[in-house]
């Protein structure tokens, strides 16, 4: 590699002088870190409006029928809690903000391949937000469909749709732009010699994932033009009533939003396999078998969509058969867990803020993706389909998964994108109660869920209160535990240490280059001869 | 295996304990493994790591055995599912409806009710249709769920094995009040249910269960009222049983959850549009407003979003109908 830049006078991009200054330096600028960072602002304060109503719902559910607000407000909030998380955080999450600022970087590039149309997909995002809240406030009020907009209640439903489903619409222009760009870039412009299989596994990741987002996105394009033409014209598509049929939407829905769960975990298993090797200091335990399983959840991924769909009176042949294929797409998930693990035998642990969440996530996704198996199979998946089972299962994926990872990356990559450091010992609280709240918080659903409590519901029967109690208790520690976490990270920015280079010990192209990096990330182009994860501190075969 | 209120539900329980178990053991491995190494391999005690890339048997060991695994889970919980679908020859169908936000049963001789009674250890065969949106009849106590359509009949087979009471909850989204759609099974003696089932219109008892959150139903006075008054105008009260109106909407002056239709005609209302407090003039225009707009004008007192509108969901004729129809109730 050997292109260490030490030279003490270089420019980071931040102080780069554009043809801009000031916010237009940000809004206009094609840089593929800019607007990395951008993302990374417009989805942690989506986040807040998510965790503030999420937040709100477990104050709601702390007592038997109304506690804080009414049943409609109620149904709003959970709306827009799926519809902000889902739509405007997770999926764009870290391919959008990590992956943007780094997947240039780990693959030797100056920036994606298409630059300006990168800046397009971050323009679309926040036109995409913006006109998601905004319509919260036209006459008619907040939609209150659920974030699955199921028919006939969403064509049906007095209140704003079809704003909220133009907004979704736009935010699947953004994310299958940004899937073009990252596979063209991975494509196109990696540096001499670094070949697939020299690749990060995060760069893998974010690879598979490109592609469910442009194969996949257009769907939920096209189903939502139907929904609002239905609804408009009163065209017979999915309303019985006209003659349409409700089971085609659910359908042409989770063709797409089966898929997107991917496009949601796979960067963060990425992001994984990253920070392991970094805080072992060894090579990754599977590297072949790691990039393969991407690949292997990106494809089956698009056959188990109807799994969502067990209780829906389709027949018994794709009961069976989404059954079955469900129960496949987790072996390759369960093939990346076991080679994590067997990546920290025999490394050289330095057990660091990044790897204590990656612990956390270990644990947490183990936990979702396990009951997920429950989900997969019929007898159980009956009984608990469309209760607060399916609740926690997701949470337990997509929050102690997808998030938990994505404030892992936040936390390894903090010093390499802003130059400095936050407080460590700050970092480990947090996690501690982001943990403790968590847990208490969504594993009670669980139980709540086999008992027979069911989801979107604003009031429940008396013998559930003693475990919605315990939930809306883990609520505050977790919410407690989220504002430390993000006051800490604010705190490293402002007034936090200056960053070196490479803070971890890191092997990835990123930490060749200084914290933070310049504008166009290498002066000469590396040329890379190992594979990415080498330690040489005891082979020193190459 | 497991004792539960039916033969299908300790089945269902027994899968759930299979999975768990495996599970559970998967995730002790895993946890352990990840700790103990991060321990055991913490940097000041072992400060050069081993490069190790991988290896092959263990690949295909952990693809293997999970494989095998999974594909067990799968079929036990096929095998099981599968129990819940035969229809036996001697089942009683049971028609199921669900509307905004309420159950009705119709029994084989056409008797109906608001809440469920079957007679134990019959099988019984449930016909789900709903009158408006999506819905799901979900019956925890029994593992059994099925979604409540619009467009076509679903199905699901119960045997129940022990008398009592059951919750019956609404499982899948349906606007405001899906929270509150509940109603109750009750499993009774067969002797009793032949009883209940050839008594007439009017058994429906007082329920106290915890699962009755609804206190307000549509009571039999309503359904007769109904029948005098439907040949006048087939079309126009047709739909006002069949799309539902009359679980909201009384005919004697009675409030459901909403205006009764009692006396409508030439009637004055306070409503708010806008919202402003307006007088109306209850009219052909009003009503067809209230039909195709619910929320433009709600009468004062009521809340918005409660009623879905109807706009393309009735023709010309059928809308005039159900105008002429409104006005008839005096």
């Amino acid at each position: 590699m050997g292109n260490h830049v030490l030279d003490t006078t270089y420019i980071d991009f931040y102080k780069e002088k554009g043809k801009y200054s000031g916010l237009f330096s940000w809004i206009f600028s094609t840089d593929h870190k800019r607007i990395g960072i951008m993302y990374l602002f417009g989805m942690v304060i989506f986040f807040l409006v998510g965790m503030t109503l999420g937040f709100l719902m477990k104050l709601e559910m702390l007592t038997k029928g109304q506690t804080i607000v009414d049943a409609q407000t109620y149904n709003a909030f959970f709306t827009l809690h799926g519809i902000i998380m889902i739509f405007l955080f997770i999926i764009p999450g870290i391919p959008a903000a990590f992956g943007n600022f780094f997947l240039p970087i780990q693959i030797g590039a100056k920036d994606v391949a298409f630059p300006r149309l990168n800046l397009l997909s971050w323009w679309l995002y926040i036109f995409g937000g913006l006109l998601a809240i905004f319509s919260l406030f036209l006459a008619g009020g907040p939609i209150d469909t659920g974030w699955t907009f199921y028919v006939p209640y969403s064509i049906r439903t007095q209140t704003n749709v079809i704003i909220p489903l133009l907004a979704a619409f736009i935010l699947g222009f953004s994310s299958i732009l940004t899937g073009l760009n990252f596979v063209t870039t991975v494509h196109r412009l990696r540096a001499p010699g670094m070949t697939f299989f020299k690749m990060p596994l995060f760069v893998w990741a974010l690879y598979s994932t490109a592609w469910i987002q442009v194969v996949a996105t257009p769907v939920i394009g096209i189903t939502i033009v139907l929904v609002i033409v239905e609804r408009l014209f009163g065209v017979g598509l999915f309303d019985p009533a006209l003659g349409g049929d409700p089971v085609l939407f659910q359908h042409l829905f989770w063709i797409y939003s089966h898929p997107a769960v991917y496009i949601m975990i796979l960067p963060a298993m990425g992001v994984v396999s990253e920070i392991i090797p970094t805080f072992a200091r060894r090579t990754i335990f599977g590297y072949k078998a790691i990039a393969f399983s991407s690949l292997a959840i990106a494809f089956i991924g698009y056959f188990v969509w109807a799994h969502h769909m067990f209780t829906s009176g389709m027949s018994e042949t794709a009961r069976f058969v989404f059954s079955l294929l469900t129960f496949l797409v987790a072996i390759p998930s369960g093939v990346k867990v076991f080679n994590w693990v067997a990546t920290l035998y025999k490394g050289s642990i330095y057990p660091g803020v990044p790897l204590l969440y990656v612990m956390a996530f270990i644990f947490l996704f183990s936990i979702g993706g396990l009951t997920g198996l429950v989900l997969g199979s019929l007898a159980t998946n009956v009984h608990v389909h469309d209760t607060y089972f399916v609740v926690a299962h997701f949470h337990y994926v997509m929050f102690g998964g997808t998030a938990m990872i994505l404030f892992a990356a936040l936390h390894y990559w903090f010093p390499k994108m802003f130059g400095k450091m936050y407080n460590e010992k700050t970092a480990k609280v947090a996690l501690a109660l982001i943990f403790i709240g968590f847990n208490t918080m969504y594993f009670t659903m669980f139980i709540l869920g086999y008992q027979g409590m069911p989801r979107r519901y604003w009031d429940y029967l008396p013998e559930y209160t003693a475990l919605h109690h315990i939930s809306t208790f883990g609520s505050w520690i977790l919410v407690a535990g989220l504002l430390l976490m993000f006051y800490n990270l604010l705190m490293g920015l402002l007034k936090g240490e200056k960053a070196p280079m490479n803070p971890w010990g890191g092997t990835t192209l990123e930490w060749t280059v200084p914290s933070p990096p310049p504008l166009e990330n290498f002066d000469v182009i590396p040329t890379v001869t190992h594979e990415p994860y080498y330690h040489p501190n005891e082979e020193e075969k190459h | 295996m497991f004792k539960g209120p039916s033969d299908y539900a300790g089945s269902v329980d027994a899968v759930m304990l299979f999975i768990v178990g495996i599970s559970f053991l998967f995730l002790l491995g895993i946890t352990v493994a990840m700790i103990y190494f991060v321990i055991k391999y913490n940097r000041k005690r072992h400060p050069v790591a081993n490069n190790i890339h991988g290896n092959t048997f263990l690949e295909i060991l952990w693809i293997v055995i999970p494989t095998v695994l999974a594909l067990l889970m799968f079929y036990f919980g096929y095998a099981v599912y599968t129990t819940s679908r035969d229809v036996p020859e001697n089942a009683i169908t049971i028609k199921v409806t669900a509307k905004m936000w309420a159950w009705s049963f119709e029994y084989p001789n056409g008797k109906k009710s608001d809440t469920l009674y079957i007679p134990v250890n019959t099988p019984v065969k449930f016909l789900l249709k709903s009158a408006d949106v999506n819905h799901a009849f979900y019956i925890p106590k029994f593992r059994i769920k099925e979604d409540v359509n619009p467009h076509r009949e679903n199905y699901f087979v119960l045997n129940a094995k022990e008398t009592g009471n059951f919750d019956i909850a609404c499982a899948e989204y349906c606007g405001m009040n899906h929270s509150l759609m509940y109603t109750t099974l009750h499993v009774i003696p067969i002797p009793d249910y032949y009883n209940w089932i050839s008594d007439g219109m009017s058994n429906e008892k007082k329920d106290t269960t915890s699962a009755n959150l609804i206190d307000k139903k549509v009571d039999d006075k309503t359904w007769s009222s109904l029948t005098l008054n439907i040949d006048d105008n087939p079309v126009g009260h047709g739909i006002l049983i069949k799309k539902g109106c009359v679980q909201c909407h009384s005919f004697d002056g009675s409030i459901i959850n909403a205006p009764s239709f009692k006396e409508l005609s030439k009637a004055r209302r306070t409503v708010i549009k806008d919202n402003k407090e307006v007088e109306v003039i209850v009219d052909d225009e009003y009503l067809v407003n209230s039909i195709v707009n619910p929320n433009n004008e709600i009468v004062k007192g009521y809340k918005k979003n409660s009623m879905p509108s109807f706009r393309n969901r009735l023709s010309e004729e059928e809308l005039t109908a159900v105008v002429e129809a409104l006005k008839t109730f005096n």
